[in-house]
């Protein structure tokens, strides 16, 4: 049998849109099946004019509303209306075959009654939202200052989102106020007018996934070209956007608010199957290790110009990496905004500089030999003006805490360092 | 005019509630509206639904019985005296009217 999925955005004022796009559907020998969240699914059969009417179910949906739903099917089958399919608040019906049934909604007031209520709920809904994603990403950050110091990714989301979120709460109040001037309105006689945004949402909606999954992909693209390994923060990100996605394609529980354990099953699902792939993709995205492991490696004085290549990240306004000779090591220079974030980044780079060497242990034999101010174990902050970071011999990482940076003092006195190993 | 809640009944409301002087059921309702208005006012199943659930949240009608999925109404002290006084209005309206066109 023939299936046709179409991607459908709509809201409580396009049901009558609807119902008449389902009419010319038919007439073309598609036939309504089901109704989901974002799209509507079609089956082949004969080109037929069928009557369709999409009703929006008045009661607030619960779990246990199966007896008072199936109440409701029930008046809508005796009046000639038979239940197609369902999806939230929105219910299907066709209309029996030889039957020709009243509307569902006989009275435009109650429609419009019907529609503000779901409309209010919906308003609710998208506020209650904006407000739990703001209060997520203010524990997030008391929780985890360290993703948002050092991931841009994260950085961009926190403060991406909540300006979002900001700009819903913004457009619900207006629409909220716009509905109660239209319920005035209509109480005083005036007709509503049911409109058709069906083409228009739906282009929207689309369009706001593609730029959703492209911001995503030209990221990973991003990393990938620069050969830096993707952060964390990632498998999180996909794994909440694969969440709503679920939320809003899959067929939820007849319609009804998925309970909360589902959306814990849904969540963990997704999020192992993300780090599953994302863990074998990694590889790809890795920071090769420029030490080959029998290698050994020659620091000596080098030349400053042409040995270091900057680069700007958003949110790490300033970042210089050096590169010793023949290319066996890369040091990183970081200009960090102050002193907590210049910590905090340099302990995540220090985690993904270790993860980026193949050799580690001649990368730390090699600086071992450092001269004795370099290696306290912990961080060392040189003066007052630069900080010249060393951990646990293990790596070596510059982080200027000021943003004036004077790369060729703190270029000088690393490579002043640098020169006194004789690693032959 | 401006129409608070019930304070004015609209056809559909007026006609339900005359439905539910005796007890009725759903399907039944629907079928005695066409009957009483000798087929002139049809009120859907959808419209039907949601004004049974306004009306019982606001004690104009009461669940007397709820055999399943069939649950039987019928219209309470309140509803009909928001009736009465839909009848009352539409008569001193059609008085009004008719004495305006003898003239």
């Amino acid at each position: 049998m023939k299936k046709l999925w179409i991607p459908l955005s709509y809201g409580v004022n396009d049901t009558r849109a609807m119902s008449e796009l389902f009419e010319r559907f038919a007439k073309k020998g598609w036939h309504f099946d089901k109704l989901y969240g974002t799209g509507v699914l079609f089956i082949k059969g004969e080109k037929q004019a069928c009557a369709y009417a999409v009703d929006l179910f008045s009661l607030k949906r619960k779990n246990n509303d199966d007896e008072q739903l199936q109440e409701y099917y029930d008046f809508c089958a005796q009046s000639g209306w038979e239940f197609a399919d369902g999806y939230d608040q929105y219910q299907v019906f066709k209309a029996a075959e030889g039957a020709e049934p009243i509307p569902l909604q006989s009275d435009d007031e109650v429609a419009f009654d019907i529609l503000y209520q779901q409309r209010i709920r919906e308003i609710g809904h998208s506020v209650y939202e904006a407000f739990s994603t703001i209060l997520l990403l203010f524990l997030a950050y008391c929780l985890f200052p360290l993703d948002f110091y050092t991931d841009d990714l994260f950085l961009m989301i926190g403060i991406l989102t909540p300006v979002l979120d900001c700009l819903i709460l913004l457009r619900q109040a207006f629409r909220y106020v716009k509905m109660r001037q239209v319920k005035k309105a209509v109480a005083q006689g005036e007709p509503y007018i049911f409109t058709n945004h069906l083409l228009s949402r739906s282009i929207r909606d689309f369009t706001v996934l593609l730029l959703c999954i492209g911001f995503l992909a030209g990221y990973m693209l991003f990393k990938y070209l620069r050969h830096e390994q993707l952060p964390g923060t990632i498998y999180y990100v996909i794994a909440l956007v694969n969440l709503l996605l679920i939320g809003r394609y899959v067929k939820r529980n007849g319609g009804r608010t998925l309970k909360p354990k589902t959306y814990v099953k849904i969540f963990c699902i997704s999020f192992i199957g993300c780090s599953l792939l994302f863990g074998i993709l990694d590889h790809e995205f890795a920071a090769s290790s420029h030490v080959e492991p029998s290698r050994v490696i020659r620091m000596t004085n080098v030349d400053e110009q042409g040995k270091f290549t900057k680069n700007s990240s958003y949110f790490v306004p300033y970042q210089c990496q050096y590169e010793a000779l023949e290319n066996d090591y890369q040091y990183r220079l970081y200009v960090a905004r102050d002193l907590k974030s210049s910590e905090t980044l340099f302990d995540e780079l220090l985690k993904e500089t270790t993860r980026g060497f193949k050799d580690a242990q001649s990368i730390k034999a090699a600086l071992s030999k450092l001269n004795d101010e370099f290696t306290v174990s912990g961080y060392y902050l040189n003066d007052e003006h630069t900080d010249i970071i060393v951990h646990d011999n293990t790596s070596i990482i510059i982080i200027e805490s000021n943003l004036s940076f004077d790369d060729p003092y703190v270029i000088r006195q690393f490579n002043e360092q640098l020169s006194k190993l004789d690693l032959s | 005019m401006a129409r608070n809640q019930f304070q004015t009944l609209s056809e559909p409301m007026y006609y339900i509630l005359l439905a539910l002087l005796t007890p009725c059921y759903g399907y039944e309702i629907m079928q005695k509206i066409t009957e009483i208005s000798k087929g002139r006012v049809q009120v859907g199943a959808g419209t039907l639904y949601a004004l049974l659930a306004r009306f019982e949240n606001e004690g104009i009608i009461n669940q007397i019985a709820d055999d399943g999925r069939r649950k039987t109404y019928v219209a309470t002290d309140l509803g009909k005296e928001l009736l009465r006084q839909e009848i009352k209005r539409l008569k001193s309206m059609s008085e009004e009217g008719e004495a305006l066109l003898d003239q």
